[in-house]
């Protein structure tokens, strides 16, 4: 039978792991495959392994080549951490082990779950009789919200997607905005929409979708229309005129999808609510509750405005109307689950409303505090409107230089951030979304960055 | 800060909770929504709550609502349980929070992923050189697996799906089982091909796939077409003969990919592995990790013989994205997810702590549990076993009726020594018994035949008589 020893076992690892993240190198150790291989690969063994022997040889192979995005000192992708509360009801979640398709084969996740949903929508100042569902992440919420529009939009022109498919459908077209995310573009390939469905719409300097050029898009040709949004671009963290975006798809009946991966956690702060204005009139969002939310990998959030069409999208029974317990399945592309409300509702209470506020915004303070440090030195430019979390650094104003600066960073291990490009030309990214993440740490990076830098652009 | 402190207790808690569950009730001790909502349902704080106060609070409003799943009692759906070492994995994989999206953003969980897609492929006996991906579920694998089967068939044709989507594209056929899962129905759907596109295939008493009937059904239409077979129906646990759809379809043109959401672990087993014939010649299969692999939820497996149209429907880039690098394999170009948990953690560990011929046992064992399932019950007068006992699935039926049958399943529900939940077979309701858990032993299972039997004999109209 299980032994609480090899929990222990495994509970003394991860604090080990947790507790040498302060002061551990941040990125992994090895990157080389084949070292990595060595450690943990070979045949598969014939005969059975003691679970304790096993959980040992995992941590030693495995450690070297883990990425420590927990540290409070990485700003590569918008990962986030793992607040402690969350990953301790997800250590949990483990052990009760529930598949959350259905209430009736795990009832306390399908209440956290309902629980979580209303309190998301409430949050992130959506509309409160939304349905939502919990996927994996922002890409399958993608997927699940793009589902219930093609629905929506195929059923106006009298058209049962369901149940006939999409071949002779009547063309959907989707107006993207230009520096859409690619997990878009993925979701729009799975639903069968196929890639040159979709019409970039001109963006600003910042990545911005133009209202003017939407209207004219919109204006061009009739039929089902999807418009997708941005809240938070991926690079610099721009937010489209979602108010300007949504009454002008109301005029032409078109539905409207928000990628807010990160993005949509800004209607959680006060100080930053103004940037997504408007953002409970649109008809789908999506975002990650793993990113900003800082629960473990993985969980993102699929939030409706028509329910009807959600449920006609993914429901496997008739009603969709809650009948007093709601099943996960109707609502997701999964089927079989892991129950992730745990991890949301340990996150949300141990938070509180007043503490995700704090998160994104300390996550933002620190992020204007890089640009500030950072953008004060001679031959380091910052490229984009800090608004948010994101900052785009460009070292001597030169591609090379820039991907040096980066790869110094990456080497000296102080603090980990990664290359991107940003209007053509080469840029750090620096995303600050760890709970764990303080001003303190951002000028130690900064000192880190900087040191790298100077023999990079004097050289 | 993380506390080791926070940390031991959760362990503690999960500890506690297994260790109710060898004499334990099975199933949840709370079903009513309203009363779990009493715990749960608390307004959202403005202000912060103490970690080691949300997780006690989380953990005892949560485990009335909680279903014993993991019991080696527990024979509802076809669930499974945790093996120790996956557990433990699980557990330390949440702790490192790795996002397994690519190589770069987590070497460890690359390697690890690639590690356990070639074991899984020898232990299944797939095709050396399949691709594979680790997703949520048996849902997504179909997703992923006939994704890559729109790709190919559509390619074939002349159109390319990824950018042409359906909308014009010619119209793809799917052939499936009369007995296929929901869940071929809704990845169908998700993918835009709509339930018109499948044609149901006619099945024998035993719900395996009629080979003259798919032959027909092929011949009666041309064009892009997609064949979708089961090893291991859901209810029965029965095996469409592969070897001869698989030759059928390819002789028609046709993708063959088979849902083994269970049934494809037979392979793994060497007196089971006959049930599955050509099965190895499919161009794609489906399965589970976290059903018979006894890894926590959730993981499902994808397999593509062909990697190719795999990678087209799959493949994803991005400016801040490092491109493809040769010999390091990013876990989200083979699956539907970007961002994603590092699941292959836990399906390494339970891999390494069985080892190839503790996975043959475990599949065995629950195949003979389920035999004495059978044996036990189908001796008793008024009892009735529906299916032929294959595999790990037994239907069992209590006085030729309906009302009965139903009522026995709803008192042992209720008497709490194991649970199973009622099905209805060929139209008539049945008892539908799963043995997937490591745990489960013969002794699980004569303990709860008398549970059963007790519960039958308790209603008249049930029998046994």
């Amino acid at each position: 039978m299980h032994s609480r020893d090899l929990l222990a076992a495994a509970a003394g690892h991860a604090a080990d792991y947790l507790e040498g993240l302060p002061e551990r190198r941040v990125g992994p150790a090895e990157t080389d495959p084949a070292a990595l291989r060595a450690a943990l690969g070979g045949p598969l063994p014939d005969g059975p392994q003691d679970p304790v022997a096993v959980l040992d040889a995992l941590v030693a192979g495995a450690d070297a080549g883990l990425m420590t995005s927990q540290s409070s000192r990485f700003f590569g992708f918008v990962f986030g951490g793992s607040l402690p509360a969350a990953l301790a009801a997800d250590w949990v979640a483990s052990a009760w082990d529930q598949n959350a398709a259905l209430y009736v084969a795990a009832p306390a996740a399908a209440v956290a779950e309902e629980v979580v949903g209303g309190w998301l929508a409430e949050l992130l100042g959506l509309p409160g009789d939304a349905s939502f569902a919990i996927t994996t992440g922002c890409q399958m919420a993608h997927a699940t919200g793009l589902a219930a529009a093609r629905h929506h939009v195929l059923q106006r022109a009298g058209w049962d997607v369901e149940a006939r498919g999409l071949t002779g459908a009547p063309p959907v077209r989707l107006l993207a905005n230009g520096d859409y995310h690619v997990t878009l573009g993925r979701a729009v390939r799975l639903l069968g929409l196929g890639t040159d469905s979709i019409v970039r719409i001109d963006t600003d300097g910042e990545g911005s979708m133009s209202p003017d050029a939407l209207r004219a898009a919109l204006a061009a040709s009739d039929g089902p229309t999807i418009v997708c949004a941005q809240a938070g671009e991926v690079n610099s963290g721009a937010f489209d005129p979602l108010q300007d975006v949504c009454r002008v798809a109301a005029d032409h009946d078109a539905w409207v999808h928000v990628d807010g991966a990160f993005g949509l956690w800004a209607g959680a702060a006060p100080s930053h609510r103004h940037l997504v204005a408007g953002v409970g009139r649109a008809d789908s969002w999506a975002t990650d509750a793993h990113k900003w939310l800082n629960v473990p990998y993985d969980a993102g959030l699929a939030f409706v405005a028509h329910p009807q069409a959600h449920h006609a999208a993914f429901g496997a029974s008739a009603a969709y109307l809650p009948t007093g317990a709601r099943d996960a399945m109707d609502w997701t592309p999964d089927s079989s689950r892991r129950a992730r409300s745990f991890a949301i509702w340990a996150a949300l209470r141990s938070l509180g409303r007043d503490g995700v506020a704090e998160l994104v915004e300390r996550c933002c303070a620190c992020a204007r505090r890089f640009a500030e440090v950072l953008g004060a030195e001679d031959g380091v430019e910052v490229l984009n409107d800090v608004v948010l979390n994101q900052v785009l650094v460009r070292f001597g104003d030169d591609d090379d230089v820039t991907d040096a600066v980066v790869a110094a960073v990456q080497a000296e291990g102080t603090c980990w951030t990664g290359p991107t490009t940003w209007r053509g030309r080469r840029a750090m990214r620096i995303s600050v979304s760890n709970w764990a993440t303080t001003i303190s740490e951002v000028d130690r990076s900064c000192a880190a960055i900087l040191a790298a830098a100077y023999p990079a652009t004097t050289r | 800060m993380h506390s080791r402190d926070l940390l031991n207790a959760a362990a503690g808690h999960a500890a506690d909770f297994l260790e109710t569950l060898p004499a334990g009730r099975v199933g949840a001790d709370e079903l009513d929504a309203d009363a779990l909502r009493a715990g749960l349902a608390v307004a959202l704080a403005d202000g912060p709550t103490d970690p080691h106060a949300v997780l006690d609070e989380l953990v005892a409003a949560a485990t009335p609502g909680i279903v014993r799943s993991q019991s080696p009692r527990y024979f509802g759906y076809v669930i499974g349980g945790a093996l120790p070492a996956a557990l433990a994995a699980d557990v330390v994989a949440a702790g490192w929070d790795q996002n397994a999206g690519g190589y770069s953003v987590s070497p460890a969980s690359a390697v690890v992923e690639e590690v356990v897609g070639g074991w899984l492929v020898e232990l299944l006996g797939l095709p050396a050189g399949a691709s594979f991906g680790l997703t949520t579920g048996c849902q997504m694998a179909h997703v992923t697996c006939l994704a890559a089967a729109r790709n190919a068939v559509l390619a074939r044709a002349g159109w390319d799906a990824e950018v042409g989507g359906l909308q014009g594209a010619p119209r793809v056929r799917l052939l499936v089982s009369e007995e296929r899962h929901v869940t071929i129905d809704r990845a169908a759907r998700i993918l835009g091909f709509g339930t018109a596109a499948l044609v149901p295939v006619a099945v024998d008493d035993w719900g395996r796939m009629d080979p003259a009937a798919l032959r027909a059904e092929l011949a009666a239409g041309d064009g892009p077409t997609i064949v979708c077979a089961q090893a291991g129906d859901v209810n029965s646990g029965g095996f469409d003969p592969l070897g001869e759809v698989v030759e059928a379809g390819h002789a028609a043109g046709a993708w063959v990919h088979i849902d083994g959401a269970f049934g494809l672990w037979a392979a793994a087993s060497p007196r089971h592995r006959h049930l599955l014939g050509g099965f190895a010649g499919a161009d794609s299969w489906a399965t589970d990790a976290h059903k018979w692999l006894n890894v926590p939820h959730d993981c499902g497996l994808a397999f593509v013989a062909d990697p190719q149209p795999h990678r087209n429907a799959m493949v994803v880039s991005a400016a801040y994205l490092r491109t493809s690098v040769e010999g390091e394999r990013d876990g989200s170009r083979w699956v539907p997810d970007f961002s994603r948990r590092a699941r292959g953690f836990a399906v390494y560990a339970a891999l390494r702590s069985l080892g190839r011929d503790g996975v043959a046992e475990l599949v065995e064992r629950c195949c003979a549990c389920a035999r004495r399932f059978a044996d036990v019950l189908g001796a008793e007068d008024g009892v009735e076993v529906l299916n032929d006992v294959v595999l790990n699935q037994v239907l069992v039926r209590f006085g030729d009726d309906d009302a009965a049958t139903d009522a026995v399943v709803a008192a042992v529900q209720a008497e709490g020594s194991c649970w199973m939940s009622p099905t209805t077979w060929r139209g008539r309701r049945a008892m539908r018994i799963s043995v997937c858990n490591w745990a489960t032993t013969l002794g699980d299972v004569d303990r709860s035949c008398e549970a059963i039997l007790a519960a039958a004999r308790a209603l008249p109209t049930a029998g046994p008589g």
